[in-house]
């Protein structure tokens, strides 16, 4: 099983649109997956109408009470499964800061599931925690969304160097455009330099749509319900990159 | 891992689809798909390694896309799915990522053939809870088998298959207790369909089916070892005909060597008369048969030559892919003529006869009669002794032939274990073939990386020849051509500790427990 986390240090840049369409590719593509929605807020739990709740919340899952695959729920897609999101997640870091755990905890949760899943999505909160180092922790590779604004550079260059000051410079960190609005010169410039400064930095990028925003309303994936719009056919772009990289 | 299990129902003949499904919709919010009517078709490989791995390949064709569908047989539990354009031959024609990989390590270079087919017409429904989320999906069937040899459709019924989502156990109860009236269905459509044709995966395996006891006398054994390597030899005799994947060659030629073995190993078992000419019979067309089985070795490991050499040499072996391939073809046909042959016809007709043919009542060869395990053990051990002076014989400066002897000798060895493994206790034979196997591995190492690069070396003469300006490619061979030479180096450095490992006193103790004691 191959984890990708789809991270940034910063909010409201993508990560729930991406993961969750990302993860709907993967399964198209062959892959039995897996996404864990880690966000509280359950966003990702929502698109896919399936209640923000995992039996005895993150204390029997983080404490290994309650067996993972007991809190699996599938999708309406074959081969798409979703650990879906609680409200006690923002309790998660308290947790995990007891004793007995380290960054190595959610490689313990996730040990029985190695064999049953090709991929695993890592729906992550925004801000460095102690749940963002043990996702950092489990991933093969980071997948990150950015959208192409001085600020979001800025969070990027911190997350390789947190990366860096806690012995994680094996762990790849891609990322990627989100949001990209290509009228804006700024968006613009910034989509030029990135990649000079980021050389992982993915050639595939997913414009600002309406589109995405419709999923909400939807409650539905927008590679599912629009495969052929603009933002459906550049996440497929975006996966077949990922995959190359990631498999 | 505890799942809750998908469910197939039998529904009466007599039973319209549309009535029961309004009559399930009025029980329950089930949503309904149009109605839709497709064709299954359940691919494996000749010898049924998908489902002798325990899994199930289903392509579902509707409206001119192809679903094709991974899962195990027992449970229907899911191993992926993929949406294709065409339905791929061969796993590398699979887009790359996990299915591929997962499929390849199953099916290695063999071609999937479509094995059964089904004609499925089918009322989808799904039960929604209060978000509007599927808990449970429902599939009204009615299947149709169709039977190619025989131009025939047998009906298998109409059906009801309940599949739960996982995580929603409720639900699937719920139905579950409203269809309790409803007769379980014994049997999956997959496992009645092979039913109704007769197929019994097993026999197409390549592998020895033999089960002899120690005191069947040694001709009546023989000869049953003979029969299964036959049927082996006439079942990819199709498939090599129409160069369906390389394994059937493969094969075919495994079991003229094996027989060859036999014939020349199992000794005054049978008339020397008959005897004489099947060798020479089986060894004209075991060798017929080497010039297109090296062929389709160097074929199969082009893509792993390719990776041996920089990055931008690799482009250059090019044309030797495609003189290679030419001359597959060549031999191909040639090969083709010889099985055409009326030589090959009588040898196949004969040795039918002979494997047929009652044990002579008048004066048998010497050890005709004798039980099968003394001859068997006696042969296993002589053999044996003969690997462990050869192979002890060898010092660095011995000359590769005598490592070529060795290996022919282990393989006859191999092979007499193979043949009679029936006769020993299951795990310590398997322990003892699996040492052997390592010996071989390092032997067949040295010997295939030098017929490879003595090939190679050959063909990048001719690309030269028809082509003087491809010093590119000429220079690429060269550097393939080092690159296996020095792989069959390392092979001889490592034959010490194989041999070591293999001629250990512990493993001699077992090669004399099993063989010289019984």
């Amino acid at each position: 099983m191959k984890v990708l986390a789809i991270y940034n240090i910063k909010g409201g840049v993508g990560k729930t649109s991406s993961a969750v369409n990302l993860a709907y590719l993967s399964t198209q593509s062959g892959a039995r997956t897996l996404i864990w929605d880690l966000d509280p807020q359950g966003a990702s739990s929502y698109y896919f109408r399936i209640a923000p709740k995992v039996k005895g919340g993150s204390k029997a899952l983080i404490r290994q009470k309650q067996a993972i695959d007991m809190m699996i729920k599938g999708t309406d897609f074959e081969n798409l499964d979703l650990i879906p999101a609680d409200f006690s997640y923002r309790h998660m870091d308290l947790l995990l800061n007891r004793k007995n755990m380290d960054t190595r905890q959610f490689s313990r949760i996730l040990k029985p599931l190695k064999n049953e899943y090709d991929f695993l999505f890592l729906d992550c909160p925004p801000s460095i925690s102690l749940v963002s180092e043990n996702v950092l922790q489990v991933s093969d590779a980071v997948i990150a969304p950015v959208i192409p604004t001085p600020l979001s550079l800025r969070t990027l260059q911190q997350l390789s160097e947190h990366c860096q000051s806690h012995q994680l410079e094996d762990l790849k960190i891609f990322p990627f455009g989100s949001m990209v609005d290509r009228r804006k010169k700024l968006h613009r410039e910034c989509m030029e330099l990135l990649p000079q400064k980021y050389p992982n930095m993915l050639k595939s990028y997913i414009p600002y749509s309406s589109d995405i925003e419709q999923m909400a309303e939807l409650r539905d994936l927008i590679v599912h319900f629009s495969p052929r719009k603009k933002a459906a056919l550049a996440f497929r772009n975006l996966w077949e990159e990922i995959q190359t990289i990631a498999w | 891992m505890m799942r809750t299990e998908s469910q197939q129902f039998t529904l009466l003949k007599q039973q319209p689809l549309v009535g029961f499904k309004n009559k399930l919709k009025k029980e329950f919010a089930l949503v309904e798909e149009p109605p839709k009517t497709i064709q299954r078709i359940f691919y494996d490989s000749f010898d049924w390694r998908v489902f002798e791995s325990s899994g199930i390949l289903e392509a579902e064709i509707h409206g001119g896309s192809t679903l094709l569908s991974w899962s195990q047989r027992e449970d229907g539990q899911s191993l992926g799915s993929i949406g294709l354009n065409t339905m791929p031959q061969f796993v590398w024609d699979f887009p790359i990522g996990p299915f591929r990989d997962r499929l390849e390590s199953i099916l290695e270079a063999r071609v999937l053939l479509p094995q059964i087919t089904i004609k499925s017409h089918i009322h989808s429904l799904k039960l929604l809870n209060k978000d509007k989320k599927t808990v449970l999906r429902l599939f009204l069937e009615e299947n149709t088998l169709l039977d190619p040899r025989l131009q025939q459709e047998y009906s298998l019924g109409k059906c009801l298959r309940m599949i739960p989502v996982r995580g929603y156990k409720k639900p699937y109860l719920q139905v579950l207790s409203a269809l309790s009236n409803l007769k379980k269905r014994d049997q999956s459509l997959f496992d009645e369909a092979l039913k109704r044709l007769d197929i019994h995966p097993k026999k197409f395996s390549s592998k020895l089916a033999v089960s002899i006891t120690p005191d069947l006398n040694a001709e009546t054994a023989t000869k049953r070892v003979y029969t299964d390597l036959f049927r082996v030899l006439k079942q990819n005799e199709t498939g090599l005909r129409e160069d369906w994947d390389s394994e059937f060659l493969h094969d075919f030629r495994v079991s003229i060597r094996r027989i060859r073995s036999g014939l020349g190993q199992i000794k005054k078992v049978f008339p020397p008369q008959p005897l004489a000419r099947f060798k020479k019979d089986f060894a004209w067309l075991g060798q017929m048969a080497n010039p297109l089985r090296d062929l389709d070795v160097y074929l199969l490991n082009f893509d792993g030559y390719r990776a041996r050499l920089p990055e931008e040499r690799q482009k250059d072996l090019a044309p030797l892919y495609e003189l290679l391939r030419k001359q597959k073809q060549v031999e191909h046909q040639k090969l083709v003529k010889i099985l055409d042959s009326s030589r090959y016809r009588r040898l196949l007709k004969d040795w039918e006869h002979f494997l047929k043919d009652k044990p002579s009542q008048k004066e048998p060869p010497k050890n005709a009669r004798l039980p099968i395990s003394k001859i068997a053990n006696e042969h296993i051990f002589q053999l044996y002794q003969k690997v462990l002076h050869q192979g002890q014989a060898i010092r660095s400066d011995t000359p590769e032939e005598a490592l070529h002897d060795l290996r022919k000798t282990c393989k006859k060895l191999r092979y007499l274990m193979e043949f009679f493994q029936s006769l020993y206790p299951k795990k310590e034979i398997k322990t003892l073939i699996q040492i052997l196997k390592r010996l071989q591995e390092n032997l067949g190492d040295f010997h295939d990386f030098y017929l490879q690069w003595s090939s190679l070396g050959q063909f990048g003469t001719q690309l030269s020849l028809i082509d003087p300006a491809s010093s590119n490619t000429f220079i690429a061979v060269g550097m393939l051509i080092e690159d296996l030479k020095n792989r069959q180096n390392q092979a001889r450095l490592a034959f010490g500790s194989c041999f070591k490992e293999f001629a250990s006193s512990e493993h001699q103790k077992r090669f004399k427990r099993l063989f010289l004691k019984q």
